[in-house]
């Protein structure tokens, strides 16, 4: 960021400060500008159909494929038609809050978006206190949840946004406390310092500094799940139960306001645990002050991203939702004991590992050895599996 | 603490068909339930007295969309026991057959709904994807997919066609082995397991008092199938057998109902084998002059959901005198359902009510 | 320092623009043909006695907020510990486990009055 207005500060001659700031106003509005409208939208968009089509794939069946190559313009059919809709508002509704809910949940998204570092130079702002602002910012999307609910007038939406609200302040916190050990590795609470306090084989992410990281990486996941709302914790909009929760009332624009919030929250888990556990950006070290090394970084971050992301999806195709009373019951009486125990564990190991750095190297790689096993295990399940699929599927009874 | 009122239906994704559940809630807990129907009411009952008996037959058939057959069997059975007509002994071989055709289909569709309404959207579309290979071979032998009209007083309307055998028995491999990532998918899934056991329990004591037949009876733990105990067509000449599960929830019905899903397939397996050659097909009378002799009757069968029965009484004219139908969503969808619903959560109604085997419009007729 | 704020307000301005912008665009495309019946709230195709949901709904959220805004503080205390673990070192550890200690009492305490039961 800095870099790139200075040299255009130098290239365009300007030497007055007022000058200066304004240059940098401009930069930082293209590219708050780029990241949201040419990055964001499309993202949020792909995934959507990247989603059915996985989805389609995983169910038997083909998924949308009319519009554009293999339907990859399906999205942007999705957007028209929304917008071609007749926007409803219930009569009794709260009609300034039913209007602006959607807002609140789509800046809470976007806003998020300031802190993720792409690569070691495409940040927005590096925040000193980052991790801090992504938690903080998360909750517009309670807000607007809870608003989009109250206003309504409606006994579903209601249910829903309640529900909704108190899913996500239950799970913010072994959310928090899982990113807190990631602080207490790091020692910063910027971004990029999490990111560059890792490196970029396995045994140096976060995840595997010792077992413990592991318990803890799945905590976060499962809450990230939790407070993004999607399954098995989709509660707040379990379609057999309560209609469609809090957008039950909501129709056209808005509607798709919220969805496409839903898809850029997806984005918002894949980073984050990309950026907390996984190694973030880190690319290999000879790299270093080459001209690709930016765009492999930014090349090596969405692969991350995208695995996660993936996982996420294929989740939701092969879980039920849990129960609201199994929901809260995961959080209070399993998540929140088990992340103050490991928080402990991991401030002991710290402790007790402090100057060694034979031990930490040595504990890192018997701990990455254990969570990739599992990786390796589920890959290799998969394989067999769609093998095995494969040869059942030829068997011809239909002549 | 005040209670919510929530009105679930006619018009709620989480129940199939239309009917209403009026329900107060406390939080997430249920303390009142209520079965409203009425939205669904075709009047069939009457509409059949002004039927001749063979005209009767593309009524019937709609009483329940998931089973057809079940429906035709029993007032082909009722018509020909008030006329006193013989079935020869192929036609019985292939009405079971058809009987364990709609099983399967059934409960295809309802493992699709028991999934779906614990959002695990994958299952409805394999199930349901799966339910049309069968189809297939049902509009094979009767020309429709969803109502055959197949089944006709005297007999059945085809035989069954060149090569039929195979293609069965191969569907039945196709199902058997299909019926593992079922399980895998569903009845082994921790979530799924954690959300049914112990969610909407009958006690036993309680079973045959409140009238429960089918596979919710047998998943309290009591023996009963109509099958077994008044064998109907030739279900004494076939080697089955009927699951019980104690528990009383929904799990133990969800096994119940694997078990038998993989019990008709061994049936069907068994009737290709043995089924014997001969006429399929007893001629009645002229159908719009053919008079039943005076008298009543009562037939039942075992559906896929539980005991389904049809009381019939003729007065000796070329028209039925009234019809009743006894169908197992009746005592499941109104009185059952308002005894179990108290004391269980809102996530949980469509669950319970797709493991009752609810189907609105049956319970309206 | 505030400089890195200038995106953030930057990043909200424009995510509200871009829904703003969305919005209109809805308003000029989309039809509008407003009916009575559009405008009931969705009760399952239930109207008679629609009496609204401006009322109290019980899922003990306030417990759940309370216990909430509890827990949360104690985690915003935790991060200034968790940046400065490495400098202090072993003393910090001892101070976070007598913090911990009464934060772990008073959830014990919570547990045991079944505020964490839900049904």
């Amino acid at each position: 960021m800095e870099s790139i207005t200075n040299s255009l500060i130098q290239s365009w001659g300007i030497t007055s400060s007022t000058g200066a700031q304004l240059v940098s106003l401009l930069v930082m509005l293209a590219f708050s500008a780029v990241v949201l409208i040419p990055f964001f939208l499309p993202f949020a968009g792909i995934t959507s159909w990247l989603e059915r089509r996985i989805a389609g794939r995983m169910q038997s069946r083909v998924g949308p494929n009319i519009n554009g190559p293999q339907g990859f313009l399906q999205w942007i059919a999705d957007g028209v038609k929304a917008m071609e809709k007749e926007d409803l508002m219930p009569d009794d509704a709260d009609k300034p809050l039913f209007k602006v809910a959607p807002y609140f949940v789509f800046m809470g998204v976007g806003a998020t978006l300031v802190a993720i570092p792409f690569s070691e130079y495409l940040v927005l702002s590096d925040l000193n206190v980052g991790i801090f602002y992504i938690i903080s910012v998360t909750s517009f999307v309670t807000v607007g949840i809870l608003l989009a609910g109250w206003s309504s007038n409606n006994k579903w939406s209601l249910i829903g946004g309640v529900r909704s609200a108190s899913q996500m302040i239950s799970y913010e916190i072994p959310t928090a406390l899982s990113i807190l050990t990631v602080v207490l590795l790091t020692g910063s609470l910027s971004m990029q310092d999490i990111v560059k306090a890792q490196g970029f084989w396995p045994w140096q992410w976060h995840i595997s500094n010792n077992p413990f990281m592991i318990v803890m990486f799945f905590i976060f996941f499962i809450s990230a799940l939790a407070e993004g709302s999607r399954t098995p914790f989709d509660l707040p909009e379990a379609e057999s139960e309560l209609v469609s929760g809090y957008n039950t009332e909501y129709s056209g624009i808005r509607f798709a306001m919220f969805f496409l919030a839903e898809w850029g929250n997806l984005f918002v888990i894949g980073a984050m645990t990309t950026v907390l556990f996984l190694g973030g950006w880190q690319a290999p070290v000879a790299l270093q002050g080459s001209i690709w090394n930016t765009p492999v970084q930014f090349i090596i971050f969405m692969t991350k991203m995208s695995a996660v992301v993936f996982i996420v999806i294929q989740l939701r195709w092969t879980l039920p939702r849990v129960r609201v009373d199994q929901l809260m019951i995961i959080c209070w009486h399993y998540f929140v004991p088990l992340s103050l125990l490991s928080i402990l564990a991991v401030t002991i190991w710290m402790a007790l590992s402090y100057g060694h750095s034979a031990l930490e190297l040595g504990m890192s790689i018997f701990s990455a050895a254990i969570w990739l096993y599992f990786v390796f295990l589920v890959l290799f399940r998969a394989v067999r599996n769609f093998k095995k699929t494969n040869a059942k599927l030829n068997l011809n009874f239909l002549e | 603490m005040k209670t919510t009122k929530l009105y679930l239906g006619p018009q709620h994704p989480g129940i199939t068909g239309n009917m209403m559940i009026e329900l107060d809630v406390e939080g997430n807990k249920i303390l009142k339930s209520k079965t409203h129907v009425g939205y669904l009411h075709r009047g069939f009952e009457k509409l059949m007295e002004r039927r001749t008996y063979i005209q009767s037959f593309p009524i019937v058939c709609r009483i329940c969309v998931p089973e057809p057959d079940v429906n035709e069997n029993n007032y082909a059975r009722a018509v020909e026991k008030l006329s006193g007509l013989e079935v020869p002994e192929r036609a019985k071989w292939i009405r079971t057959m058809v009987l364990e055709m709609a099983r399967l289909q059934s409960y295809l569709l309802w493992m699709g709904g028991q999934s779906g309404s614990m959002g695990l959207y994958t299952m409805p579309q394999w199930t349901i994807g799966d339910r049309d290979y069968l189809l297939d071979r049902f509009e094979e032998l009767t020309g429709g997919r969803v109502y055959h009209l197949y089944v006709w007083p005297g007999g059945v309307r085809k035989d069954l066609p060149i090569g039929f055998k195979t293609r069965m028995l191969d569907l039945m491999d196709y199902l058997e082995s299909r019926m593992k990532d079922y399980t895998k998918l569903m009845f082994e899934n921790a979530i799924f397991k954690k959300r049914a056991i112990g969610t909407g329990v009958i006690p036993k004591d309680k079973a045959l008092e409140w009238g429960v037949v089918g596979p919710v009876l047998r998943g309290t733990g009591i023996k009963h199938d109509v099958r077994i105990d008044e064998p109907y067509e030739i279900y004494d000449k076939l080697e089955f057998e009927v699951p019980t599960y104690e528990g009383g929830d929904i799990y133990s019905r969800a096994l119940v109902r694997k078990f038998e899903f993989m019990q008709s397939i061994s049936i069907i397996r068994q009737i290709m084998d043995k089924i014997p050659e001969g006429p399929i097909y007893n001629r009645i009378p002229n159908p719009f002059k053919w008079k039943i002799p005076k008298g009543y009757t009562y037939v039942k069968l075992e559906s896929s959901r539980g005991e389904f029965g049809y009381f019939m009484a003729s007065d000796g004219s070329e028209k039925l005198r009234r019809v009743n139908v006894r169908g197992p969503a009746y005592v499941h969808g109104i009185s059952l359902l308002e005894k179990i619903l108290p004391g269980s959560r809102l996530g949980d109604v469509s669950t319970i009510l797709n493991s009752l085997g609810v189907c609105p419009p049956e319970m309206e007729r | 320092m505030s400089e890195t704020y200038i995106p953030m307000v930057l990043m909200i301005a424009i995510a509200f623009g871009l829904g703003s912008a969305l919005v209109l665009l809805s308003v000029v495309l989309g039809p509008k043909y407003p009916s009575d019946v559009k405008d009931y709230p969705f009760e399952c195709g239930h109207l008679i006695d629609s009496d609204g949901a401006r009322k109290k709904h019980s899922i003990k959220f306030y417990m759940i907020a309370i216990i909430f805004l509890l827990f949360d503080l104690e985690i915003v205390f935790m991060y200034p510990w968790a940046t400065v673990f490495r400098e202090i070192g072993i003393t910090a550890l001892f101070e976070m486990f007598f913090f911990l200690g009464i934060l772990v009492v008073g959830y014990i305490y919570v547990w045991k009055k079944g505020v964490l039961e839900w049904e």
